[in-house]
């Protein structure tokens, strides 16, 4: 004897299915609930379009919601809305006037009698919610929902259909109660508006039968429909386990650097480089992308700022031209993490890359929609810990002005997410504005403590003489001792 | 198989015009399938709305037509069957035919010529359609 095996069905809405645990469970009961204008509908559509074929077929009733002339309009709109499979594999049924007309039974026998003629293997009723807003509902209070719900649950699932209610609800629970406890999957949708950026979330609250990815996901609608970024939740790992079993290190293209860092920066490490403006943070960047390049190792580079150092800047425009570094240049305001974080491993995986460059943490959380910069940390420390779990060396830059009275090496204390920093800072020497750098920390090895003057020339950074001769550096004005 | 604005005009034309009992007869029995298609996919309030449109629009040429606030289809096409029922034959059907033509126009202008085409086809037969988008 062998136990029941369900099978998950591809929703087709990109990202949804990894929410869900694998997909959505045949002939499971599901509730797609949020606010108006959320996009359940949009999302309706898209789940039926890519599933329903001649062999599994989808009947849409539309109820009392938004007015079907309407929504054929504005769901063709989309390129997954397939006009051939319209009244061949899926079929629109109206319901308004079974509900005006008549009590929850008419509308259940009128259901019925639609899926048994059509027999089909999905089932859309849109908008639910116009049928627990109806008087009968109101006047037979909650039981008479319930029941109702309870029956339709029934129903479907004998005949084998897998079903999705779509309804409009501003908060999870609350009046909802009744068909929250039938239903075996609930979709909750929402978008938020802070600070004049706008966010959609989703969440699944309930996914019987299988492990759903808990919390909330953000999304977007494009021309394409839904697109959905699972919120990267880092698995249980051993601790300290980042690359230390192997002892392979990464030139940062800048001999003298390696050295300093005993050898180069070690496989699957996380590199803060910080400095005040102009100190040649992106030039160091680019030196570790053109390393790469040089030995075959692919690069990316989430940019979100241009170098000031035009030699610099055209060298890593030709990489990206030839191919062999991946650009995510953006720079709207309303990203979340996420949706980075999904480019980033997209085009990590596509151009077998190694090394990834995110310049700079300021421009990055810039670009992010400002309920996001809440918790940068909390997220920062998500997308490094994603990236360097997937074997990619990263780099970082990280802006700070020079404070010459503390050490600090970023603004919101970043630096331990970072396995090495660098640290850049202007000093005075002999009445002229000189650059200085050291190594702060390369976990796990031995690293250089001194620190070195550079310059930034035509072909990259020159380091120079160390300053171990000298005291007081760090305060901006060193004394020789 | 596509077909034009032109040739779904005179497939409606000539449908309109088949031989039956009443020269009404036949107009009716194409707005009943269509309706029955129709609300089935809109509800009976979309139809009924697009409907009073056509008949709005439509008596601006056939005064006769008296137009009426949407009511149940069924009701709507009573009075339809008595206006025409009144007028001689030919100008019944060209104002049966001109209704029928702007309704479908303003259908295909909400929800697109593929989606309308296939309705019409639910509704009224391969037979009925196929017979315009194989005219030359």
């Amino acid at each position: 004897m062998t136990k029941v095996s369900i099978q998950r069905l591809a929703t087709g809405v990109p990202g949804l299915d990894e929410l869900l645990g694998g997909g959505v469970p045949e002939y499971s009961f599901n509730l797609l609930a949020g606010m108006p204008g959320s996009g359940k509908t949009t999302m309706a559509h898209q789940i039926m379009f890519s599933l329903a074929n001649p062999q599994r077929r989808a009947l849409f009733f539309t109820v009392l919601g938004e007015p079907p002339l309407k929504m054929l309009r504005y769901q063709q709109q989309f390129p997954f809305f397939d006009v051939s499979k319209v009244n061949q594999s899926i079929k629109f049924v109206n319901l308004a006037a079974d509900l005006l007309e008549g009590d929850f039974d008419q509308v259940l026998e009128r259901i019925n009698k639609e899926v048994q003629a059509f027999a089909p293997s999905l089932v859309f009723v849109d908008s639910f919610r116009s049928v627990a807003q109806s008087a009968q509902a109101i006047s037979a209070g909650p039981n008479g929902l319930q029941h109702f719900v309870q029956q339709l649950g029934t129903q479907m699932t004998s005949w084998l259909a897998t079903t999705f209610l779509i309804g409009e609800y501003l908060a999870p629970e609350s009046e909802s109660s009744p068909i929250f406890t039938v239903a075996d999957g609930i979709i909750w949708l929402s978008q938020l508006i802070h600070r004049d950026a706008l966010v959609r979330k989703i969440q699944v609250i309930k996914m019987r039968g299988q492990s759903q990815s808990l919390g909330m996901h953000t999304f977007r609608i494009s021309d394409n429909g839904l697109e959905i970024f699972p919120r990267a939740v880092l698995k249980a790992r051993a601790a300290g386990l980042v690359a230390e079993g192997s002892n392979q290190r990464l030139s940062l293209g800048i001999a003298a650097i390696d050295q300093m860092m005993g050898g180069g920066l070690p496989v699957g490490y996380s590199m803060l480089v910080v400095g005040p403006s102009g100190s040649g943070k992106t030039v160091l960047a680019t030196q570790f992308l053109d390393e790469g390049v040089r030995i075959g190792e692919p690069g990316v580079i989430a940019q979100f700022e241009k170098s000031s150092n035009r030699l610099m800047s055209h060298k890593l425009d030709a990489m990206i031209a030839s191919g062999d570094i991946g650009v995510i240049n953006t720079r709207t305001l309303d990203l979340s993490l996420d949706e980075i974080l999904h480019d980033l491993i997209v085009m990590i995986t596509r151009m077998h890359a190694k090394r990834v460059v995110i310049d700079s943490l300021s421009g990055f959380e810039m670009a992010l929609a400002a309920v996001f910069r809440e918790d940068f940390r909390e997220s920062l420390y998500r997308l490094v810990t994603s990236l360097t779990d997937m074997g990619v060396t990263v780099l970082m830059t990280a802006e700070m002005a020079d404070r010459y009275t503390e050490l600090r090496f970023s603004p919101h204390g970043n630096a331990f997410l970072a396995d090495a920093i660098l640290m850049q800072r202007y000093i005075e020497m002999k009445g002229k504005l000189r650059r200085a750098l050291s190594i702060v920390k390369v976990r796990g090895s031995a690293h250089s403590d001194d620190i070195y003057l550079y310059n930034i020339t035509a072909d990259g950074i020159a380091i120079g003489a160390s300053l171990e001769q000298f005291q007081g550096i760090l305060t901006g004005q060193p004394v020789a001792c | 198989m596509t077909m034009t604005d032109q040739q779904r005009h005179r497939m409606i034309e000539r449908a309109v015009r088949s031989v039956s009992p009443g020269h009404a007869e036949a107009s009716i029995v194409l707005w009943e399938r269509l309706a029955a298609e129709l609300t089935g996919i809109i509800g009976e309030r979309g139809f009924s709305s697009l409907y009073a449109r056509s008949l709005n629009q439509a008596a601006l040429q056939y005064e006769w037509l008296a137009p009426h606030p949407p009511t149940a289809p069924a009701d709507a096409f009573t009075l339809l069957a008595s206006s025409l029922t009144a007028r001689a034959p030919a100008e019944a059907q060209a104002a049966s035919g001109a209704m029928l033509n702007m309704f479908i126009d303003t259908l295909i202008i909400l929800i697109g010529k593929l989606v309308t085409n296939s309705i019409l086809r639910s509704a009224w037969g391969d037979d009925v359609v196929n017979s315009a988008a194989t005219e030359h």
